[in-house]
Order: C-alpha cells, then sequence, then structure tokens
C-alpha cells in the first residue's frame, strides 16, 4: 500500500480505539535524605494505537523518568506522587508489581538506552530473547527456537541462528541494539518505548536501526514512544512531538507544527540549536567562504550563530592560502601492534597517510564515526604518539621526533580541550588552580599577574569571577567546559585542539560553547582543529572539514563545498543521516515563505539526495514527507 | 556521551538530574551580560573572604553529615577512647595492672572491678587498658610499616609501569598466595617472639594488598583526561604525581588504611593469643584472653570480656572506614 | 582457546608455588643471622654448652655449612620429591608427622568451608532479596559484625554456651563428628561474612546494571531476575573472594585447633613456631601454598564458565 493509505489507515485506528496509554496530571518525585524534588510535574500524554509520539527534552527534563513510571521502573527514592496512569484501559498507577509485570514485555516492549551494556554478558543472545518470547504463554516448548530466530530475523539480524548461539559481546553495538528490538518485539506488546534508542551509536547505524524500528512498528500496528534528547530525531519520527522542561510539558503538537511555528521560547531555542534542524531544511554552516567559485553562494547560508558574531574568516580563507599553515600533518600513519591473535594480523593501521593543513587563524574540523581514528590523528598532532610514518609540522618547523623536552616550549604555543568537561577538570582543584596551572607549570608571572589573568580569562569565558573558588563538583557541564576552554587560552596559544568538546553537552549549551568557540577565535585569532563525530556540530565552526573514514582522509574541503556537493558516498551517508533533515524540508515544497532561500541550487540538490539516497526501507522518508506535507497545507 | 541516562538511573542520578547538578534547561548554562557584571561586582568585594567562606561551609557540611549518623559518633568516641588509654592508661583507672590481690581472685564483674578479676586478683580493665598501650603500639607500628612500603610501591608501580609492575605484580601473586597469618607465623620463627617481631610480621601481611590498591588508583587516576590536561599544559611528572594523582588516589587508599587498622588488630591479638607475643606479666589483649581459657567452666568474663572489647574495638574500625567511604562518594 | 588458557593457568600456579617456597627459604634460612642456633634451641639445648667441633658437624647434618644456592637447590629438589625432612623438637619425618594430622584438619576444613558457603551465599541472597526493611537492613549489617569479632573470641564464646553451659558438644578434641561443630562455626563465621559482604555487595551492583532493567522490562520476576541474571554476574567477585579464604582455611585452622585442642596441621604449626623447628614450619607453609595455588587454580578455570568473556574475549593488554 502507499504511504498516504498507511497513514489514513492508522488515523482511521486512531479515532476507533480506546488509547494504549493514558496520563493524567501525572506527578514524580524523588526523595532523598528527607528532601523532597520534582522529577515530573502534571503531566499529561496520551498515546493512541498505532500512533508515534516522541517526547524531547535535555538532561534533568524528566522525560526518562516519565517512560520509567509507565513501565513502573522507578529507581529506588522516586515515586508517583500525583495524577494517573492509564495502561490499556486499566489503572497502573499503584498497581502491585504482579500487576505492572504482566504490562512489562506484554503490553509496553522497552529498547534501552546503551546497547551496549544493555544486554546480560554472561548469557547467549537465543536466551535471552527467548525469556521475552515465552512471556506470550501461547508458544508451545518445541516451537521456541524457531520463534526465536523468527523475532531475531524480523528485527534484522543477519544469521539468526549463529547470533542466537552468540554471547552479547561478540556483536557489535548495531547488532546488540537490533537485538534489543527483537526482545521488545518477542512479546507482542501494543507500544514500545525507545529510551534514546540510538544515542550511543554512530549516526549511519542510527539512521537504519530506527527506519527499520518504525518501519515494523508501522506493519504491526504498534506504537511507539521515543524518548530523545534530540529534537531532529523526534521530528523525523514522530507523529506528536513532546517539549519537556524541567519536568513540565513546555509545547507539543504534530511536528511540523512545532518546528514552522514553535510556541515557546524554549522550543525556539532547542530549534536553533539543533544543528540538523536549520529552517530551510539545511545545515547551518557558518564560515561559509572558502567557496571563491561559487560566489553568492557565500551569504546564504549564514545563519543564528553567524549573525551574532560575523565572520572575517572569509578573507582570512581567501588570502591564507600561500601563507604557511599552523599545524600541517603529511601523510602521517599510524601503526599498533595487535596481541598475537589466530587471523595472525601483526598490526593495525589506525590512520593511513592522512595530510591535513591548518591554516593560521581557521578552524579545520575532522568529522570521522568511532574507529575512523580522528582520535589517533589528534594524539599524533599533539605529540602524545609518535607515528609510523609522516610528519607533523608546527609553523613549518617539524616536530615529529620532538622529545617531550624540545616540545615544550611548543606546549605553550599550542594546547588542548577534551571531550569530557566531567573528568577533564581535577576534582581537587578548584577553577583558578586548573586554570592556572598550564602558569605555574611554566613558571609565567607572579602572583598578582596571574590573578589578573585568571580574571580575564574568566571574563573571556564568560563566567563570573567569583567562580574562581569553586570546586568542579559545584558547575554545571558547559560551565565546566568553559573553564576548560580558559585553561587552555592560559598561556595565549595560537593553536587549540577541540576533542569532541560539545559532544558530552546538551544542545542549547553546544550551542553556547560553539558561539563561545567562535567569538574567542573572533578576538584573539587562534586556529583550531576541531575534532568531531557530528558533522553538523562541526559545520558550526569549521571553515575547512576532512571527513576520516577507517583511518583514511575520504573528503576535505571548504565546509560549504563539503556540505554542498560532497564527493564521496561516505560523506553523502553522513549528511543524509543528519536527524531533523526529513522534517525540516517538508516547507520547502509546502510553505515557501516559512524560511527564507538563499541558494535554490543548494535545496534543490539536498532534496535530490534526500530521494536517492533514502535507505532501506525505502518508503519511509517520502512517506514522511507527505504526511508533513498534508499537515502544512 | 553523558546525556539523560535510561531507566537505569540510580537514585543519585535522578537526584543530579533533578537538582539540576548538569545543565539544567531550567538554569541556562550562560550566566548573561549582568551576570558578569554582577560577579566583577563580588571579585571587587573580595574573594578571599567568599573562599574562606566556602571552605568553611564544606566543612560544616561533613560536620553535619558525620553528626547524621549516630553510630559513626560513637565508633569514633570509641576509637579516641582506646588511644587515650593506650597512651595514658592511668586516666580511666586507679589499679595497678601489675599489683595481685590474691583476696580479691577471680571476682565477677562489678562497678568496683568492671571487667572483673583474674586469677591473681588484678583488676581485667586496668589489664586491658594497660594491654592497649602494647596492642596499639605493634598495630601502629605495623599500619605505619604497611602504608609507607605499601605506598611506596603503589605509587612507584602504578605510576611508572613497566617491567617493575610486572614484577610487582608477580610478587603480590606470590605474596598473596601464603595466607596472611601463616606468613606471620614464617617470620615470627625467623625473628623470634615478642611485640616488634609480630608487628612486622603483620606488616609483611598487609603490604600487598595495600600496594595493589595504592597501584589501582593511581592507574585510575593517571589515565584521566585531566592527567592529560595537565600535561599539555606544560606540568612535569613530578607535579603531577604530587598535585594532582597523589590527592585523588588518596581516598580509597585511606578507607582501607583505616580498615587495616582492624585487621592488624586482630592479626596481632591472633599472634598474642598463640603465645607469640610479649613476655608476661605485659599482656597484649590476645595475651589476656588466652589466660583466661584457663577458667572459661568458672569465670567466662575473664576471656569474653576482652575478647568483646577487641571485637567491639575492630567493629568501630570498620565502621569509621565504611562511612568515610560512604561520606566520600 | 580454553586450551591456551588451561595451560597459561597451570604455569602461572607452579611458578606462584615455586616462588612461595623461595619466599620462605629465603625468610627462614637467610633471615636469622644464624639458623644453628634457631634448631639448637628447637632442640632444647643450650648454645653455651655445645662445642665448636659440635657446631661444625650439626652444621653438616643439616647442610647448612654448604654455599646457600647449594642448600637452596637440594631442598628444592627435596621438596619436588616429597622429602619435608626432618622435625628437630621431635624427631621424627616432618611427612610422618604431616600424614599423622592431616585428616583431622581436612575433616574440619571441609566441614567449615562447606558451612561458609552456605552461611554466606544464604545471607547475601536474603539480603538483597528479601523486601521487609528491618530483615533486609539486619541480614546486610550481620556481616560486619561476623568479621570483627576475633575469631578465638568466636570459639571461647561457642565453648562457654553450647559445650559448659548447653552440652550439645564436646568442647575440645577431635573424636568424631559432634567435634567437628563448633570448630567448624568459628572458622565459617568470619569466611562467610567476608564472602556475605561481597557477594551483598557485587549482587546489589548487578541489580542495577542496565541489561537487568531490560530483563525487568521483558516481565520477568524477581527470583528469575535475581538468579538467572544477576547471580551469575554477581558471582564473580564472590568466587575470587572464595578463591582466597579457601586457601586461607589451613591458617584458620592453626587459630580453631589452638581452640579445641585438635590435634591437626593447625595445631602443630603454632607447636613447630614455638619451638621455632624450621623445617616443619617450612613444611606446613609450602603445603598451604599448594593448597592455595590449587584451589585457586580450579576457581580459574570455573571463571569461562560463568563469564564467556574470558576466553572468548580478545586479549588486548
Amino acid at each position: 500500500m502507499s504511504a498516504t493509505e498507511a497513514v489514513t489507515a492508522v488515523e482511521a485506528v486512531d479515532a476507533r480505539q480506546t488509547p494504549i496509554v493514558e496520563i493524567n496530571n501525572l506527578s514524580v518525585t524523588y526523595s532523598r535524605e528527607g528532601r523532597k524534588s520534582a522529577a515530573v510535574s502534571d503531566l499529561t500524554l496520551i498515546i493512541a494505537a498505532g500512533e508515534t509520539v516522541a517526547i524531547v527534552g535535555e538532561s534533568g527534563s524528566g522525560k526518562s523518568t516519565t517512560a520509567n513510571a509507565l513501565l513502573g521502573l522507578l529507581p529506588s527514592g522516586g515515586e508517583v506522587s500525583g495524577g494517573s496512569i492509564r495502561i490499556d484501559g486499566a489503572d497502573t498507577t499503584r498497581a502491585s508489581e504482579k500487576v505492572l509485570r504482566s504490562i512489562r514485555g506484554r503490553v509496553i516492549g522497552l529498547v534501552p538506552q546503551d546497547p551496549m551494556v544493555a544486554l546480560n554478558p554472561t548469557l547467549r543472545i537465543g536466551p535471552q530473547v527467548a525469556e521475552a518470547v515465552r512471556r506470550r504463554g501461547d508458544v508451545p516448548k518445541r516451537s521456541l527456537d524457531a520463534e526465536v530466530v523468527e523475532v531475531l530475523e524480523a528485527a534484522g539480524l543477519d544469521n539468526p541462528v549463529l547470533r542466537a548461539r552468540q554471547y552479547p559481546h561478540e556483536l557489535s553495538g548495531g547488532m546488540r541494539q537490533r537485538v534489543l528490538i527483537a526482545i521488545a518485539l518477542a512479546g507482542r506488546p501494543q507500544l514500545i518505548v525507545a529510551d534514546e534508542p540510538t544515542s550511543a551509536l554512530d549516526v549511519t547505524v542510527q539512521k537504519r536501526i530506527l527506519d527499520h524500528l518504525q518501519s515494523l512498528v508501522r506493519d504491526r500496528g504498534i506504537s511507539l514512544l521515543i524518548i530523545t534528547h534530540d529534537l531532529g530525531v523526534a521530528a523525523d519520527r514522530a507523529d506528536r512531538v513532546l517539549v519537556m522542561q524541567g519536568g513540565r510539558v513546555v509545547e507539543q503538537g504534530r511536528p511540523a507544527e512545532i518546528l514552522v511555528a514553535p510556541a515557546e521560547d524554549y522550543t525556539r531555542r532547542l530549534i536553533a540549536a539543533a544543528p540538523g534542524l536549520s529552517s530551510d531544511g539545511r545545515v547551518k554552516i557558518r564560515h561559509a567562504g572558502g567557496s571563491a567559485a561559487r560566489g553568492g553562494a557565500a551569504t546564504g547560508p549564514a545563519t543564528s550563530v553567524a549573525d551574532r558574531a560575523v565572520a572575517p574568516a572569509g578573507s582570512v580563507t581567501a588570502g591564507g592560502d600561500t601563507a604557511t599553515p599552523i599545524l600541517s600533518i603529511v601523510g602521517v600513519t599510524k601503526d599498533y601492534r595487535l596481541p598475537r591473535s589466530p587471523e595472525g594480523q601483526r598490526t593495525f593501521r589506525a590512520i593511513d597517510a592522512v595530510s591535513i593543513d591548518v591554516p593560521a587563524g581557521q578552524t579545520v574540523g575532522l568529522v570521522g564515526e568511532s574507529g575512523s581514528g580522528k582520535t589517533t590523528t589528534l594524539r599524533v598532532a599533539l605529540g602524545l604518539e609518535k607515528p609510523t610514518a609522516g610528519r607533523v609540522l608546527f609553523e613549518g618547523v617539524d616536530i615529529t621526533d620532538a622529545g617531550w623536552r624540545e616540545l615544550r616550549p611548543l606546549r605553550k604555543r599550542f594546547q588542548l580541550v577534551h571531550q569530557n568537561p566531567f573528568s577533564s577538570l581535577d576534582p581537587k582543584f578548584t577553577v583558578g588552580q586548573s586554570i592556572l596551572e598550564p602558569l605555574v607549570s611554566f613558571g609565567v608571572g607572579d602572583r598578582a599577574s596571574r590573578s589578573a589573568r585568571l580574571r580575564e580569562l574568566l571574563d573571556q569565558v564568560a563566567l563570573p569571577a567569583a567562580f574562581a573558588d569553586r570546586r568542579p563538583a559545584e558547575l554545571s557541564g558547559g560551565q565546566r567546559q568553559r573553564v576548560a576552554i580558559a585553561r587552555a587560552l592560559a598561556l595565549k596559544p595560537d593553536l587549540v585542539f577541540l576533542d569532541e568538546p560539545v559532544s558530552a553537552l546538551d544542545v542549547s549549551v553546544q550551542e553556547q560553547i560553539l558561539t563561545l568557540l567562535a567569538t574567542l577565535q573572533d578576538e584573539l585569532g587562534l586556529s583550531y582543529l576541531f575534532i568531531s563525530h557530528d558533522l553538523a556540530v562541526v559545520a558550526q565552526l569549521a571553515h575547512r572539514v576532512a571527513v576520516l573514514n577507517r583511518g583514511v582522509v575520504v573528503e576535505q574541503g571548504a565546509t560549504i563545498d563539503v556540505f554542498a556537493n560532497p564527493q564521496s558516498d561516505y560523506t553523502k551517508a553522513l549528511l543524509d543521516a543528519i536527524p531533523g533533515r526529513a522534517t525540516a524540508i517538508a516547507p520547502v515544497g509546502g510553505s515557501a515563505d516559512s524560511a527564507p532561500v538563499g541558494d535554490g541550487a543548494d535545496a534543490a540538490s539536498v532534496v535530490a539526495k534526500n530521494a536517492s539516497l533514502a535507505t532501506a526501507p525505502s518508503a519511509n522518508a517520502p512517506a514522511a514527507n507527505e504526511k508533513l506535507q498534508e499537515v502544512a497545507s | 556521551m553523558a546525556l539523560d541516562t535510561a531507566f537505569t538511573t540510580s537514585l543519585e542520578e535522578a537526584e543530579e538530574r533533578t537538582f539540576g547538578a548538569r545543565d539544567t534547561p531550567g538554569a541556562p548554562d550562560v550566566p548573561g551580560e549582568s551576570a558578569a557584571s554582577d560577579s566583577e561586582r563580588l571579585a571587587k568585594a573580595g574573594h578571599p573572604v567568599a573562599a574562606r567562606s566556602a571552605r568553611r561551609e564544606r566543612l560544616a557540611y561533613t560536620a553535619h553529615r558525620v553528626l547524621r549518623r549516630p553510630g559513626l559518633v560513637v565508633a569514633i568516641l570509641l576509637i579516641i577512647f582506646v588511644i587515650i588509654s593506650a597512651v595514658f592508661p592511668f586516666v580511666f583507672t586507679h589499679y595497678d595492672p601489675y599489683a595481685t590481690v590474691p583476696i580479691d581472685k577471680l571476682k565477677a564483674p562489678s562497678l568496683a572491678h568492671l571487667f572483673g578479676t583474674d586469677e591473681l586478683g588484678r583488676d581485667l580493665f586496668t589489664r586491658v587498658l594497660y594491654g592497649s598501650t602494647l596492642t596499639i603500639q605493634a598495630t601502629l607500628a605495623a599500619v605505619a610499616i604497611a602504608i609507607v612500603v605499601g605506598l611506596a610501591l603503589g605509587v612507584v608501580t602504578g605510576f611508572f609501569g613497566g617491567w617493575i609492575d610486572v614484577i610487582f605484580m608477580r610478587f603480590v601473586d606470590v605474596m598473596l598466595a601464603i595466607p596472611r597469618l601463616l606468613l606471620a607465623l614464617v617470620i615470627v620463627t625467623a625473628l623470634g617472639f615478642g611485640t616488634i617481631p609480630i608487628s612486622i610480621a603483620v606488616a609483611v601481611g598487609i603490604v600487598p594488598g595495600f600496594a595493589r590498591i595504592t597501584r589501582s588508583e593511581v592507574l585510575k587516576v593517571k589515565n584521566l583526561p585531566y592527567i592529560e590536561a595537565a600535561r599539555t599544559g606544560g606540568a612535569s611528572w613530578l607535579r603531577i604525581l604530587v598535585r594532582h594523582i597523589l590527592p585523588n588516589s588518596w581516598g580509597p587508599v585511606f578507607v582501607l588504611a583505616v580498615l587495616d587498622f582492624g585487621v592488624a588488630i586482630l592479626a596481632i591479638s591472633a599472634l598474642s593469643f598463640l603465645g607469640f607475643g610479649a613476655a608476661p606479666p605485659a599482656a597484649e589483649w590476645g595475651t589476656l584472653i588466652a589466660n583466661g581459657r584457663n577458667f572459661l567452666i568458672t569465670s567466662p568474663w575473664l576471656s569474653l570480656l576482652p575478647g568483646l572489647f577487641v571485637g567491639l574495638v575492630v567493629f568501630s574500625l570498620n565502621h569509621i572506614s565504611k562511612s568515610i567511604e560512604e561520606l566520600q562518594r | 582457546m580454553y586450551a591456551r588458557y588451561v595451560s597459561g593457568r597451570v604455569l602461572q600456579a607452579v611458578l606462584v608455588l615455586w616462588a612461595a617456597y623461595t619466599v620462605t627459604f629465603i625468610v627462614l634460612y637467610l633471615l636469622p643471622s644464624d639458623p644453628v642456633q634457631l634448631l639448637l634451641a628447637a632442640g632444647n639445648v643450650d648454645v653455651t654448652q655445645v662445642s665448636p667441633d659440635q657446631l661444625a658437624s650439626l652444621k653438616h647434618q643439616y647442610g647448612l655449612d654448604q654455599p646457600v644456592y647449594v642448600q637452596y637447590f637440594t631442598q628444592l629438589f627435596n621438596f619436588v620429591t616429597g622429602n619435608f625432612g626432618e622435625s628437630i623438637s621431635k624427631n621424627v619425618p616432618v611427612t610422618q608427622l604431616l600424614g599423622q594430622r592431616l585428616p583431622s584438619t581436612l575433616a574440619l576444613g571441609a566441614s567449615a568451608v562447606a558451612l561458609a558457603i552456605v552461611l554466606g551465599v544464604g545471607t547475601a541472597s536474603l539480603a538483597v532479596f528479601a523486601r521487609v526493611k528491618w530483615l533486609k537492613v539486619a541480614l546486610s549489617r550481620l556481616p560486619s559484625i561476623g568479621v570483627s569479632l576475633p575469631p578465638f573470641f568466636v570459639g571461647l564464646l561457642l565453648i562457654q554456651v553450647f559445650a559448659f553451659q548447653l552440652r550439645w558438644f564436646p568442647a575440645t578434641g577431635d573424636k568424631g563428628p559432634q567435634s567437628l561443630v563448633l570448630p567448624s562455626i568459628m572458622m565459617a563465621i568470619p569466611t562467610a561474612a567476608l564472602l556475605a559482604q561481597v557477594l551483598t555487595r557485587s549482587l546489589e551492583d548487578a541489580l542495577d546494571e542496565p541489561y537487568v532493567v531490560t530483563a525487568r522490562a521483558k516481565g520477568l520476576s524477581r527470583s528469575v531476575i535475581q538468579w538467572k541474571h544477576a547471580f551469575r554476574n554477581a558471582a564473580l567477585p564472590a568466587l575470587t573472594l572464595l578463591g582466597l579464604l579457601l586457601g586461607a582455611t589451613l591458617t584458620e585452622a592453626v587459630v580453631a585447633e589452638t581452640v579445641f585442642t585438635r590435634n591437626g596441621i593447625g595445631e602443630l604449626a603454632q607447636e613447630s613456631v614455638l619451638a621455632q623447628d624450621i623445617p616443619v614450619v617450612q613444611a606446613i607453609v609450602v603445603m598451604a601454598a599448594a593448597l592455595f595455588v590449587v584451589v585457586n587454580l580450579v576457581i580459574d578455570l570455573i571463571y569461562p564458565l560463568l563469564d564467556p568473556r574470558i576466553v572468548h574475549g580478545q586479549r588486548v593488554t
């Protein structure tokens, strides 16, 4: 049947049946050592049969608590303090464990968050799935094995018989996620709750699995509740989106309504912050310069971040091509010795002849999924690892073989900002001690000049001076990352390595940190080498992008060129997997006035790409588009 | 990704979220223009004061959390009592531990003799107090040796790694293969009897475990990003060891040190119970219990009360160790 | 894969045993300024009464006049061939002494170990499974009392209550199975308490793991989750500890047999140390190390059955 028919069928079912889930004015509180705090307040949510609903929120929004409450799996100390939950018509608000058990698996299935740890490591896959199949009650012992294989196959696992005999650690993350989907499906539930179903996976894998999950629930008429931090994922997948903040629903509606005309300020901030959700359906690209040949295209896609700080970068690029780059990675290869293995392979080539130049005053984004070798490249460039072959040049000076002592004076010139602000600051150090440590290590300045520098640095990263005496535990993730940035700037370096500097942060905070980094670059003339797994995030900061896949640079060029006209299939797949694009595209056909379209050719190319590259199941993306267009018109 | 966790939320995490230790959307991350100027004013107002008051606040908070645990307070008081009695045993008693009073022999516990009297009419409570001098000395010596040697070994092997580490770990395996008490027996056989050989014997038994914990803590901390951050900030290895690694690996090591006090007390009293301790009439706790065995039928308190006392002391130490661990979290 | 794992473990066990022997040799023969004096003292001979000639012949008799490495290898060879030398204080072959004393200690050790496992695993499982608040609290606090009490105090308390007051079991001796009860309980309590502490904690940790949420979301019952999912994962740290504890059984027996005056290896150890009878002490220590090594070898071989990652997993370090 065609996609349109599918949609109408769902809506017909919708009207006929009682809802699967009916949550009315739900409040959940956690209490600890006598203190009580509200995690969810006054939440009302109804999920109809066959409907896909997404709850979007950042950490602390109460979205996971809502899902916990629904399954009766609140952590100890958490309790429903008000409102009611009805599942399949029956009140389960304060139901006994026995009643809740009969619901779990049979009425509501769960796809948990992190597939790497959500399977029992000591049991084979088969028995773990069988437990769920057996809950159906009507499966005779004889056909149990066959049922297990069938449900594994349905979840999209190749060679299900082999998989059933394997242990979780023998499967990749994507395969484990499919096993978890199989487990959720095994009890033939009416609703599947997917809690951050793919945030632990690479984007391309994430897209394939979400597509598959969605086609499964559609075919079987199962409702789906997606819990996610990513408005893009929610908008792409859901019929209805709830935006939560601080335990409350701040906005809900169809994705198109919310995205096009958000009623709440918070939603607007989320949309602005979501990398893939610019209003014209394209990824925001901060530095559109560098694409000299394309002329007019340069100004078109500039968006919110760029609006605030107009970058002088374009001119730098134009003139800077002949100057010596501040950092040159030339043909760097790194092999790691493997422990003896039966396959006989002795070395593992982490990166292979990688060459990247970082021009002075610019940002180069290095993008790759896990295992692509981006971290190895970074460590080699930092002098933390010696390459097997190739050279690293800093302002034309070869530093490849420099020892710690020789490199030390240069360390003042290049610094690193770590991925995880929760572990990159010594918990015993105050903020001031952490920031000033490089100065102390290098013996720069005296007490007075250091404390002046501290105030200056805190000011630069927009932290109050009083923070100098706080410890990391008293700061939020974003604040910690500001401290880490201030520390990296303490020695007035010329080049800063950014190792996934925002991937551990909530999207709205990501936006703030990226803006800060951009402002600092403009003010201080810094150069950045920006490592990230997320193409969309890189686009917000980078002048140039290098895409790394399995240790090889598959594409390199000005950001705008890579995005508008990707050359390698891998880059195309990466771009295609950025959540939010399917939804955001809608207004292009539906309501042209909703977003200023700067460059018609660009938009067209993006639409064409979506049509041609949509992966299995092929009906998915167009179906969503059509549906949204209906809504929009 | 440290995003919203799944259904697995432990209580702490749940709380962290609700109280917004991370970036809660409700409390925007950026202080903003006005906040920045606010802070400037604050800074001019003098932040040393703020620092001191913050420190005092943390201290007060810790004190508050300790006081919330009456069990812990009792345990700490008991240990303080034992330590004082070990240094000044005469503070808590007016009897002489060695003066025999045949008339008063084998008296049951009473107000005059809290623990009763022994076969020579000596006040048992007094003998326990004076015994704590010996036992606590031996324990202190044993734990001090263990801490110094174990800490040094653990830090060196954990920090430098490589072949030193490999050899050390093999050595620890061997030391663990000989049960502690038996190893102590071997050492006592070689060194002879008395308080000092016993302390050495017990210390040797504690060192491997202590060194191992230190090593693993150092290793854990050594690989954390903030060490690398300090390194890229140009800090020397010595600075990293002293300023970053030691302060941050100290916690669990300290917990184990307190626990090992209890272990050492048990081991030392076991050795003196077996008759390898100080020569009479001086008596360690274990010796007192062993002596009382001969009168178990008629005067059970002679063995049981000192035994109970040892048990209480060890239990208190274990409880303190466990509480510190919980408070550190 | 498994064969390589096994051979590696066996080799390691042999190495540890050899090293344990070496350590005791160093401590017993190289540490004292003059082993002969210790030997004489053990034989109740006054050193000052012995002429230099006699001393020399004594040294020769015990091989102490030879270079250290010769002594070391001669003894190592003797130990490997089961010749543990002669007791100085008792003037009988050590092998014979050990043979006499072993059965009593084995019986005591085995019953104590069995009791400790039952008590430890039972307490931990109940403490985690119990839903009645006070029972849960009581069960989880119990082990910390067990590890704090001096074992000999527990032994004396047991004698006082069950032998003298109630007269259920004999207070001393090693005649008949009844005499095993009290010393077994005394030996089992600290072991069981430690085991329960570790197992309770690892069970609780395992129940906090994400895969338990997966299991709960399937609608499985609490008992299935605890036994099928959590217990297997929690068993590993407890098993490691159990290895260490079982290996120390002989040591526990030293105190237990002294308290209950049983003629076992433990009491022999205590007597020999008191008499500074070096050959006997060394033989007992090497035997204890051998027991430890064997127990832990068995446990190493059980590991992969509980956690498939141990053998299947790629070696990466």
